[in-house]
């Protein structure tokens, strides 16, 4: 009876013991998994964002192609700083849901970029339990240039007529400094396809200033045709334009992208789709959008 | 022989059982949470840069405007993350090419509860989104 009780001294240390090492290896694995799905977390953010930033440079040329590639390589640069590890391929696509090419053999249709992130994780306490000593973490992101029904912001105060000519009166009115700042701004309300646009009287003077001004605050202030401003690339967008195209009663049948001309009254070349956020055309040949990621 | 009287040793090992664990459970546990929140902060910011960089901008620099701030702080504090304020939250626009490229959102001046203490969080979590707004001209 005494030798069982002198047996039973100590065992409290080592029951303590014991608990400890099991709180602290749960612990150790409850912050590796946690660093893990935080490292997972911040690589799909990079992928996300660098999806995003390709897509707003697709305009259906080889040179948008080349721009998305290259703002895609510049994106993931910046942000992923001193993780020498994290590698992306990018892929385009025509449409969200694919087929997706590595070196789409043209890129007029291409409207959508796919992100494969790889990176490699780093296991602290967890190394002691599993033989790796990295896992691999891995992020696939989608993004896509989408169809705006709605515009809310971003659309200039007047329309243009059947016959592609800006038509004479505002669609909202207003005085001659609101004048100005709604074609700074862009109109107060949202429009949407079918919509009545009503024509109001024109301030011809504040008019012709204020879209003057708007071209002169284009980096491109210059270029007299979309081909050239394109071509130059200086251009910081200013200057290209979200215009409504009515039918003969004023209806909106179609959105889309115009260059204003430099030195004319109320001149403007469409230029075919508006893409939201950027100093260059849609991809598509009409309409408004914008660019999301695919969830 | 006496033997040693063992009454009352099953408690002090209790004790001293109870003194070392529940220290140790305690800063598990706020290890735990400082970790959701900071997990949380990160999901907040990611949201508020990517709400943001879809808003019309309408300034003509790196420094947005009031409206501007607010929307992403109001996105960030959506998360209804405890303490945080809207001054502990940095909104900034990146510019490339003339135009805006990229929103940064972050925090800032944020205390977080960790054993031991509290850390400030300084410039951390981050996030950041291309911008993909319209650019409103008036401040030009």
């Amino acid at each position: 009876m005494r030798r069982n009780k002198s047996q039973q001294r100590g065992i409290v240390v080592v029951a303590i013991c014991l608990c400890l090492m099991m709180m602290v290896a749960g612990l150790g694995l409850g912050v590796d998994l946690n660093r893990l799905m935080a490292a997972q977390t911040a690589l799909r953010g990079d992928a996300e964002a660098v999806a995003l930033a390709a897509v707003l440079e697709l305009d259906g040329t080889p040179d948008g192609l080349e721009r998305a590639r290259v703002r895609a390589a510049e994106t993931w640069r910046r942000h992923t700083v001193g993780e020498t590890r994290s590698t992306f391929t990018m892929e385009f696509g025509s449409s969200p849901a694919g087929p997706w090419f590595a070196d789409p053999l043209t890129s007029d249709k291409l409207s959508a970029a796919r992100i494969t992130a790889h990176s490699t994780f780093s296991l602290s306490l967890l190394r002691s339990v599993v033989s790796e000593k990295t896992l691999p973490v891995d992020a696939v992101t989608r993004a896509a240039q989408t169809p705006v029904e709605r515009v809310e912001s971003g659309l200039l105060p007047f329309a243009i007529g059947p016959e592609g000519q800006l038509l004479d009166g505002m669609t909202t009115a207003a005085q001659p400094q609101a004048t100005r700042l709604t074609i700074l701004n862009g109109l107060p309300f949202p429009v949407k396809t079918g919509d009545v646009l009503a024509a109001y009287p024109s301030e011809p003077i504040v008019e012709r200033e204020t879209l003057q001004e708007l071209i002169r605050s284009d980096k491109d202030p210059v270029s007299a045709t979309y081909a050239e401003y394109s071509r130059n690339g200086l251009g910081n967008g200013r200057r290209l334009v979200l215009l409504p195209v009515v039918d003969d009663t004023r209806r909106v049948t179609e959105f889309a992208a115009y260059l204003l001309i430099p030195g004319k009254t109320k001149a403007a070349e469409r230029v075919g789709g508006y893409l939201a956020g950027s100093s260059r055309r849609a991809q598509a040949s009409v309409g408004a959008w914008r660019t999301e990621v695919i969830r | 022989m006496m033997t040693k009287p063992r009454r009352g040793s099953a408690l002090i090992e209790f004790a001293v059982g109870l003194a070392i664990l529940t220290p140790v459970f305690i800063g598990g546990l706020q290890f735990f949470e400082a970790y959701v929140t900071t997990k949380r902060l990160q999901g907040a910011v990611s949201q508020g840069a990517v709400a943001a960089a879809a808003l019309p901008y309408d300034s003509a620099n790196e420094t947005p405007t009031h409206e501007f701030k607010r929307f992403a702080e109001d996105a960030v504090l959506g998360s209804a993350i405890p303490g945080l304020r809207r001054e502990h939250i940095r909104v900034s626009m990146r510019f490339d090419g003339g135009r805006p490229s990229e929103v940064e959102v972050r925090v800032s001046g944020f205390q977080v509860r960790v054993p031991g203490g509290a850390i400030t969080l300084d410039g951390k979590p981050q996030a950041f989104s291309p911008y993909r707004g319209h650019w409103s001209a008036s401040a030009r």
